[in-house]
This record gives C-alpha cells, sequence and structure tokens, in this order.
C-alpha cells in the first residue's frame, strides 16, 4: 500500500480543509513549528488506527463546521482505495468517548467499522491474523511512523520488559502470543469442563454407593425369610379361593406365591365381590319396590251401577232437550205474533192522527157520516193505543214454561257429567292397579332372569315372587361374606409376597450397580484421558511462551545485518560501531535490550542513553526504526513517515540520514516533515528525481492561523539526464 | 586455503567491486591528469565518488586536503554550479596503516567535516589483517562504504508466520512435534485446539503409534 493524497478537515491544525497531494516517491514537508506539519502525519495514523496523541482527541479547536475527517488515498497494488475516518461525536469532550469509525472505499466495495476494519487488517497484516485491530494498528503505525521522541523514549525511558512487547508485536510474535492466549484460554476451558465432568461423577459415585447398602440391607431380608411354611399356607389359601367357583377366571390352581400372583388374585375376588354386592343392591332395590302396597281394585257392581245410571240419564237428558225446542218455537212464534201486531196498532194510530186533524161531520177516508164526537173519541182512542196485552201475556207465558225446561235439562246435564267423570276415574283406577301388578311381575321376572342361566323364570303369583327374592337375597349375602373372608385370609400373605418384591428389587438394584460401574469407569477413563491431554497441553504452552523469546531473539539476529548497515550509513560512534539487540529471560518476563559493542577492544554498553549523545542516540534510533521496517516489513505500508527526524542531528550524521534514505527510496515512500529550510533543501536536492517517472514534491507550510495552515506545493524538477561523466 | 595479506590491490578490486554492484560506474576515461595513478573515479545518477590511496594515515592527513581540491576541480569542469551533482560529491580516503593514538582525532574531524565533499575514510585499522577469500573484505569495506552502496536487503528476515515455524523451534523441548501440528492446524481453521489435541492422543494410545 501507498499513499497518495490526504484531505484533513478540522483535525489538529486544520480548522478548515486541506487537501494534498501525496502521490510521489518522495514528499517533503517543510514550515515553521507549529505551522501544521505534524498535522499530516498525525492524521495518516489517525486515518489508519483511530488513535491521536492530543489531550483533546483529533478535534480542531477552531473548526467551524464541527467536522473533523481524514481522508486518505492510496494505492493497494494499482488499484485506488479511500481509507476515511471521521468523528462521530464531535461535541463530547471525554476522548475517551470519541467514536471515529473507520470507512474503506476500494473500486467496488465499501466497508464501514468493524468490516472496514477486517479488511484494512487483512490487508496491511502480512499474515491472516485475528489479532486485536486496535493494538495491530498501532503496531502498524509505529512501524511506519517515525517519532524522534517515541523512539528516543522507545531507547532509553522504557523497561527492557516494554521494549520486548513493542518488538514483538512489530516481529510478528502477536500472532505467537494470541496462539499463546487462545490455547491458553482453551485450556482453562479445557480444565473447567473436565473439572466439572469429575464433581458431576460424584452424583454417580454416590449413588453406587447407596446402591450397596440398599443390595446388603435386601439380602439379608431375603435371607431371614421362611418361604417353605408360607408356600403351604399359600396352596390352601388358593385352592379354597378356587373352590369359590368364580366364573370366567382364568386357571390360578398352578399359581406360586408372589406379589404379583397374590395382587392377582385378589384381583379376581374383589371383581367377584364387586358383581354380588351390585346383584344385591339391585335385589334390595326390588325388594323395597315390592313392599310398597299394591293400589285397590274398584269391584265390577259399582262400575256397572253407574253405567246404568249414565243410560238414564242420558235419556232424560234426550227427552227434556227435545222438550226444550219445541218450547223454544212456540216462543218464537209469540213473540212474532206480537211484533205483527204492534207493527198494524203504529199504523192505525199514525192513520188516525192524521184524521184526527180532519174530523168533520164524514170520515175522510171513506166519506161515511160518522158522530164527530164519537168519532174523535174513537180516532183519539187508536192514536193513543200503544200495547197489546193478551198477546203479550200469551207470549211470557211460553218464555216462561221454555226457562223451567231449560234449567230441569241443564240439571240433568250437571248430574249426567259427574256420573260420567266417577265411572271414568274408576276405570282408570282399575287399569292402574292392574298395571302395577303387571310391573312386579315383570320385575321379578327380570331379576330372576339375571340369576339363572336358563332365562326368565314363569312367576305365577307375585307373593310367590317375593318369597323366592328373600331367599336369593340371602344367597347372595352369604356367597359375599365367603369371598370377603377369603380376601381376609389373603392379607396373611403380604409380608411373604413382599419378599419376593424384594428378590426383584434386588435384581434391579444389582443390574442397576453393573450399569452405573461400568458407565462410572468409562467416564472417569474419559476424564483421565482428558486430564492427560491437559497435562500434555500445559507443557506445549510453557513451550510456546517460551518460544517468544526464541522466535524475537531468531528475528533480531537475522535483522543483525541490516541493523549494521543502517547504524554503519549513518555512522554516530566513532567507537562503538557495532549495534545489536539482545533479549533474556528474566523474573520470568522476557527483556530486550540494545547493545552498542567497541569490537577493536571488546567493550559493550547496554544502555545507549548513558553513552550516546543525543545526536548519537537520535541516529540510532532511526537506524533501528529503518531496519525494522524493511528487515521485517511488518505490514504491507509502502510509505515510511518521518516527521522532523533533523532533531540534533549534525551535519555529518545529517548527511549520513540522507544518504541512507536515498538508499531506501527504491523501496520505500518517504514523507520527510522539517522545520529547517535547508534541510528541506537537501533532501530535494539528495533526493531529486532522476528519471521521468520518479517524483519528488514539496509541500510549504507558510503560515498558520485560526483558520489553519497556508500550504504550497510543486514538484522537484525531474534531472533526466543525471550522468555526467559516462555517455548515456 | 592459505591466508593471504590485505593489499591495496586486493582493497581496491573489492570497492570497484561493491561500486559496480550499486550500478555506480567508473569514470577514469576523464580523470583529471593530475590525478595520482591509483586513484578512480565513479558516477551514478546522483553522485560523484573518489577513491584516493595513501600509504598511511600520516600521508592521508596531510594529503586528504588536495585530493579534495582535486575532486573538486573535476566536479567543477564537469558539473555546472547549479546543478545538484555539483553538491554530491564523495571522496573515499584510503590507507593501508593503522591509525597511530595521535590522528585518531585528526581523523574523526576529516570523517565530520563535510564542506564540500563528503570524505568516507577506510584505514587497515576497518579491515582484517589476513583474509583466505577476497569476498572477507566485503563486511568490512561495506560498513565504510554504507553511505554510497546500495542496502543489502538479501539477507533480511522479512516476513514471516511465527507458527509456521514454531515447530521447528521448539523441538528441542517437546517429546514429538506432531502434537504441535495438530494443535497449530485446529487453531488456524478455528476448531477447538484441546479437542485436536484430545483426539490426537486418544489416537495414538489406541493404535500405539504416532498418527500421521
Amino acid at each position: 500500500m501507498r499513499i497518495t493524497g490526504i484531505t484533513i478537515t478540522g483535525f489538529g491544525g486544520v480548522s478548515g480543509e486541506v487537501a494534498i497531494d501525496l502521490d510521489a516517491d518522495v514528499v517533503i514537508v517543510v514550515g515553521a513549528n507549529g505551522y501544521g506539519k505534524t498535522t499530516i502525519c498525525n492524521a495518516i495514523s489517525w486515518a489508519i488506527s483511530g488513535k491521536s496523541s492530543g489531550a483533546q482527541g483529533p478535534r480542531n479547536l477552531y473548526s467551524k463546521s464541527g467536522t473533523t475527517m481524514v481522508e486518505l488515498r492510496t494505492d493497494f497494488n494499482g488499484s485506488d482505495v479511500l481509507i476515511t475516518r471521521s468523528l462521530e461525536n464531535p461535541d463530547e469532550t471525554n476522548p475517551k468517548k470519541l467514536r471515529a469509525p473507520l470507512r474503506v472505499h476500494t473500486t467496488d466495495s465499501a466497508f464501514r467499522g468493524a468490516d472496514a476494519e477486517v479488511w484494512l487488517r487483512q490487508h496491511l497484516a502480512g499474515t491472516d491474523t485475528s489479532e486485536d485491530f486496535d493494538a495491530l494498528a498501532q503496531s502498524f503505525v509505529d512501524s511506519i511512523y517515525l517519532r524522534q521522541e517515541s523512539l528516543r523514549e522507545f531507547l532509553t525511558g522504557r523497561e527492557d520488559t516494554e521494549r520486548f512487547d513493542a518488538v514483538a508485536s512489530m516481529v510478528g510474535a502477536g500472532r505467537l502470543r494470541e496462539f499463546a492466549d487462545e490455547l491458553q484460554s482453551h485450556k482453562r476451558a479445557w480444565v473447567r469442563a473436565v473439572n466439572q465432568s469429575d464433581s458431576a461423577l460424584e452424583g454417580d459415585r454416590e449413588k453406587l454407593e447407596d446402591l450397596s447398602t440398599s443390595l446388603s440391607i435386601i439380602e439379608a431380608e431375603i435371607s431371614r425369610a421362611n418361604f417353605a411354611e408360607a408356600t403351604v399356607r399359600w396352596q390352601i389359601w388358593r385352592d379354597a379361593v378356587a373352590a369359590l367357583g368364580i366364573a370366567e377366571t382364568e386357571d390360578f390352581t398352578d399359581w406360586e406365591l408372589s406379589e404379583r400372583n397374590l395382587s392377582r388374585l385378589r384381583g379376581v375376588l374383589n371383581q367377584e365381590r364387586s358383581a354380588i354386592e351390585q346383584h344385591e343392591a339391585s335385589m334390595l332395590s326390588t325388594q323395597a319396590e315390592l313392599r310398597v302396597p299394591l293400589p285397590n281394585t274398584p269391584d265390577d257392581e259399582a262400575l256397572a251401577a253407574l253405567s246404568d245410571e249414565t243410560t238414564r240419564l242420558t235419556e232424560q237428558k234426550e227427552t227434556l232437550d227435545t222438550e226444550v225446542q219445541a218450547l223454544r218455537t212456540a216462543v218464537e212464534q209469540a213473540d212474532s205474533v206480537l211484533r205483527q201486531a204492534g207493527s198494524l196498532r203504529e199504523d192505525l194510530a199514525n192513520m188516525a192522527t192524521i184524521l184526527l186533524r180532519h174530523v168533520a161531520d164524514n170520515c175522510a177516508a171513506c166519506g161515511q157520516a160518522v158522530n164527530q164526537h164519537e168519532y174523535r173519541a174513537r180516532l183519539e182512542s187508536l192514536a193513543n193505543e200503544t200495547d197489546d196485552t193478551a198477546l203479550r201475556e200469551s207470549a211470557d207465558l211460553e218464555r216462561t214454561r221454555l226457562e223451567a225446561a231449560e234449567q230441569k235439562s241443564s240439571e240433568v246435564s250437571r248430574r249426567l257429567s259427574t256420573v260420567r267423570d266417577r265411572y271414568r276415574a274408576l276405570q282408570e283406577q282399575r287399569a292402574s292397579a292392574l298395571a302395577a301388578r303387571e310391573h312386579r311381575r315383570n320385575r321379578l321376572i327380570e331379576v330372576f332372569a339375571s340369576l339363572s342361566e336358563s332365562g326368565p323364570s314363569e312367576i305365577v303369583d307375585l307373593a310367590e315372587g317375593v318369597d323366592r327374592l328373600d331367599l336369593e337375597l340371602e344367597r347372595i349375602t352369604a356367597r359375599k361374606a365367603q369371598v370377603s373372608q377369603a380376601l381376609d385370609s389373603g392379607l396373611q400373605f403380604d409380608a411373604v409376597a413382599s419378599l419376593d418384591s424384594s428378590k426383584m428389587r434386588r435384581d434391579r438394584i444389582a443390574a442397576e450397580s453393573d450399569d452405573l460401574r461400568e458407565s462410572l469407569a468409562l467416564k472417569e477413563q474419559d476424564i483421565a484421558a482428558r486430564q492427560r491431554t491437559n497435562e500434555v497441553a500445559t507443557v506445549l504452552l510453557d513451550a510456546i511462551k517460551s518460544d517468544a523469546e526464541n522466535f524475537v531473539s531468531d528475528r533480531l539476529t537475522q535483522l543483525k545485518p541490516l541493523l549494521r548497515q543502517f547504524y554503519a550509513a549513518i555512522d554516530p560512534h566513532p567507537t562503538f560501531r557495532s549495534v545489536e539487540i539482545a533479549t533474556r529471560q528474566f523474573g520470568g518476563k522476557h527483556r530486550l535490550t540494545p547493545v552498542l559493542r567497541d569490537e577493536d577492544v571488546q567493550i559493550s554498553v547496554t544502555d545507549p542513553g548513558e553513552t550516546l549523545s543525543t545526536s548519537q542516540a537520535n541516529a540510532l534510533a532511526v537506524s533501528l526504526f529503518l531496519s525494522f521496517n524493511l528487515g521485517f516489513a511488518p505490514t504491507h505500508v509502502k510509505s515510511l513517515i518521518l516527521d522532523d527526524p533533523l532533531q540534533n542531528l549534525d551535519d555529518v550524521h545529517l548527511l549520513g540520514l540522507v544518504d541512507l534514505l536515498r538508499k531506501i527510496l527504491p523501496h520505500r515512500q518517504l514523507i520527510v516533515t522539517t522545520h529547517d529550510h535547508a534541510f528541506a533543501s537537501l533532501l530535494a536536492r539528495k533526493l531529486r528525481p532522476v528519471s521521468a517517472d520518479s517524483r519528488t514534491t514539496y509541500v510549504r507550510f507558510t503560515k498558520w492561523d485560526r483558520s489553519g495552515p497556508g500550504v504550497e506545493q510543486w514538484d522537484v524538477p525531474a534531472e533526466t539526464s543525471p550522468m555526467k561523466f559516462v555517455p548515456q | 586455503m592459505t591466508n593471504n595479506v590485505v593489499t591495496n590491490d586486493l582493497l581496491i578490486a573489492e570497492i570497484t567491486r561493491l561500486l559496480a554492484e550499486s550500478s555506480i560506474l567508473r569514470v577514469d576515461s576523464v580523470r583529471h591528469p593530475s590525478w595520482p595513478a591509483d586513484s578512480m573515479a565513479f558516477e551514478d545518477e546522483y553522485s560523484v565518488i573518489a577513491v584516493w590511496t595513501f600509504t598511511s594515515v600520516e600521508e592521508l592527513v596531510a594529503g586528504w586536503g588536495a585530493a579534495q581540491d582535486h575532486v573538486v576541480d573535476l566536479l567543477g569542469e564537469n558539473v555546472i554550479a547549479t546543478d545538484p551533482k555539483a553538491w554530491d560529491g564523495y571522496l573515499i580516503l584510503l590507507a593501508m596503516d593503522g591509525v597511530p593514538e595521535g590522528l585518531v582525532a585528526e581523523l574523526s574531524n576529516i570523517r565530520s567535516d563535510t564542506r564540500r565533499v563528503r570524505k568516507l575514510v577506510l584505514t587497515a585499522d576497518d579491515l582484517p589483517r589476513r583474509i583466505a577469500d577476497p569476498l572477507e573484505l566485503a563486511p568490512h569495506v561495506r560498513r565504510t562504504l554504507a553511505p554510497v552502496l546500495d542496502l543489502d536487503l538479501d539477507s533480511t528476515p522479512g516476513r514471516t508466520d511465527p507458527l509456521s515455524s514454531l515447530p521447528t523451534r521448539i523441538a528441542g523441548s517437546l517429546d514429538s512435534t506432531t502434537h504441535l501440528d495438530a494443535v497449530i492446524t485446529a487453531y488456524e481453521t478455528g476448531d477447538s485446539p484441546l479437542e485436536a489435541l484430545h483426539s490426537r492422543l486418544i489416537a495414538k494410545t489406541e493404535t500405539g503409534t504416532e498418527p500421521s
């Protein structure tokens, strides 16, 4: 991976947005201290690792947009990949709570958060590792980003154990440690599981012990039992039960004494007693029913007398009805005559009234001479006549006779109805008595039929049937007593029969004990095998843990020639001209110490901070950094970021460093910052492009204010004909 | 094989070989006529390198200034002043004897003097007395010439997976590494390493031999 550009927004010393083209073999960044050079380096570091060194986090304090974002443009084997990190919660005041998820955009995919971290880890790591991204990313950054203060601190300020851990991570021992941790974790879980399994067997062991105890007790009980005598009694009882002649049961005459057989025989007896009790209940119910008195049967004479009286009254009633009918006709005729007479009288009155208005000596109607006075009196009499008394009295007489006849007819009807009702009641009483008697006979037939296998028997007389029922009840009661007695006698075998159950229980417990013992043995064997596995794993784990030092030591030994090349190129010390890194284990911890050696007189020092000047220590630190990066190649990042490496280097070491950088140029992209314009010019001259396809770019930070830095950028001209002596 | 004394010729030959390995070409044809016969000039894309031989350290201390003048003259005659290469000269000063105690500081000053051209000093103290093979000179010469030589990255350890070589490294502390192989394989495939180890041990118990 090679860095081709960066856009910084609201990050570090950039309040607005700054975009810088980094698509060059050499990027020289120059500017006064505080102008934001280090911001570029930190932005690259933050984009990859998500970690920032500032106490307030990565935010720019003067940012107006509130956005904090770094877009890192990169080239992965010819494919453009954009790595972006931005603050999600820029207002958060606690730097530990800031969230800045990673995003990765390739030409055909986009990833965010954990997925982006996985993508980056896989594409930057040398091996397919699942190490924690934060630690791994920091290791990546440490291997490509040279910060003088942190390197010098690595050499002179850190404990030798911390140095070992840092270098171990860089040389790939992190995967070894990850493997050891994983193995350790599985081992702990394994031990826990084995211990739990072993504890779980305690229950089985206790159960096996309990079963053994139970077996001993049962064996003792069985040995004490007298089966011979009990068997004789059993046979007697069994025969007695057989003699009861219980129908429809299996033949139990050969059943041996056992809890099961005892239970089965009891079942037979109980079933028989239950059947007897059912019959008994039924018969008692019938007996109670038969003891209720039958209703009286009316005699035939009373019924005949009532029949005759009915006939007589019926005839009388018919006669009276005829008489009433005749009288009704006579009344209707008298009324009709009376109505006709009334109508004539009214016509005469009307005519008389009219003639009265014309009374004279002659009749106004016929002209006949009349006595006027008499004529008037006669007319007035006619006009005032209102009733025909004789006709009315005749009609009233006929009506009186009719009413008398009707009253007499009604009385006869009432008497007839009473006689008929009584006759019907006596008839019903007689039918009911006959039915009750028949019902009792049928009931008796039914009861006896249920007791007899030959079907219903003939019942001639009810009293005889009742007597037979009483006898049958006595017989059933006696049989019930026999069965109950047999059941009571069976109780004597309970204790003996339970011993038979003990035998069965003994056999069952013995079988269960054998199974449990076998199962327990297999489980204990498995646990023992798993404990052996844990022992072997312990040996392996110890060897693996110890190997971390061997691995790091081997790797450092392999690195030695390269480290010496780099150290010699800068050549910081006139006598301590040989350098190596030694590892050792002390106090159970791995330790790492840089060793400087004067080989001419065989003197070594293990504390460079006390022997070397600041400039010399810096030169050693740079040598270590470069040798780790090129020697171990801990990441696929082909860029090196050197933040102001000039600090405290004198001229000759500075030239040595620049010469070294020029030799690294074919292998790494270089991004170098400096506050020293002379050094920047030296870099531009020494690291100039010497062919058309190489590029050195110069980024100058011209100012810094609250709006951010001023940035200028130009390319160092390529030298297309660099050879001056050798003809090209 | 007998050991030979390191001579000036052997040293020059090794220097020439190492410079050639770094694509630094000899340019004797343009060498200034006033240069001694055993001096040499080389060039690569970035710099011009002169090699100047002295019979002793005393002579070197006395004559390095004149040698530097010759190199500057050579640059001045062939490279224009504004050309970056005009500022990219190296002078390798050789002396085939040891450094007297009294000249140690002087030599250090010469090395530290970065004016005009950079001086790289190689004396007999930097070399073995005798060698069986001229190639034995290489690491000694390379150390002084490091600023101008390409990096030798052939022997760099590079990236490696510590697990792949783990069985070999800890073989001495184990009865057998086959168990470890099973554990590593299980770890890499995401299976339980303890289960894998257990299966391996059970198989060995049942068969009496190491499973393949």
